[in-house]
């Protein structure tokens, strides 16, 4: 955590998004907020499509990770494979996102959302605490 | 958690944050389970890469044109001194850790 947390005050974004917003409990507060995100092309539709054009700019973005990766690998002869496996990671990302349709109307959605606290929250069940506490 | 916070120059007394997608997070901690190592620090180089190209030089600079004008059909990529720079060089120098 602590390394994502160096990227993202870096401006490099990964994993997840961080940002600021209205408290869910007192509005009239502003404090940090977790979102989806991690992924290099703009939405999870350009991992999840499978239309011709959609498989088009696929290949692009991974012809383009592999050609940035080789200027700082020369080296590297496994470059082609290890593209492949981020791709999977991303879309991995792009599976458990929601759709920019949810995003959108997911503000009057309060289960979509949630709010933790820190100190108490380790024994919560759900599956991102145990992870972001500690 | 904290050391996310601290290492985002925050507070580290934060104790509660919101969360806006939570199934996302529980689905990114499984990923991340699945998912090996070396997968990850290929996917933090990338990320870092992908986020500085357009202030390297012009051999990471030039691919990464090439794939805005098939993504987004603009033939003209604003000249380097137009885009906005607001990443440190010891961050792209910090690429090597990954």
């Amino acid at each position: 955590m602590s390394q994502t947390g160096f990227l993202h005050h870096n401006g490099i974004p990964a994993f997840f998004d961080f940002g600021v917003g209205a408290d869910f409990k007192r509005p009239e507060y502003n404090i940090a907020e977790l979102d989806q995100g991690g992924l290099g092309l703009p939405d999870r539709d350009y991992y999840l499509n499978t239309d011709g054009d959609t498989l088009e700019i696929q290949d692009a973005y991974k012809l383009l990770m592999e050609t940035l990766l080789a200027q700082v690998e020369p080296a590297s002869t496994d470059l082609h494979q290890r593209v492949a496996a981020v791709f999977r990671f991303e879309k991995g990302l792009a599976e458990v996102s929601l759709s920019r349709t949810a995003v959108t109307s997911r503000i009057s959605i309060t289960s979509t959302r949630a709010r933790y606290v820190l100190t108490s929250d380790a024994s919560v069940a759900h599956g991102i605490v145990g992870w972001l506490v500690g | 958690m904290r050391e996310y916070f601290a290492e985002m120059g925050l507070s580290t007394s934060i104790d509660s944050f919101n969360v806006l997608v939570p199934d996302f997070f529980a689905g990114l901690k499984q990923l991340l389970h699945d998912t090996e190592l070396s997968v990850l620090r290929t996917y933090v180089r990338w990320c870092i890469i992908s986020e500085t190209a357009s202030l390297l030089p012009e051999s990471f600079r030039n691919p990464l044109r090439v794939f805005s004008t098939k993504f987004t059909g603009i033939m003209q990529v604003p000249p380097r001194n137009e885009t906005y720079a607001s990443i440190s060089l010891t961050l792209v120098s910090s690429i090597t850790q990954y």
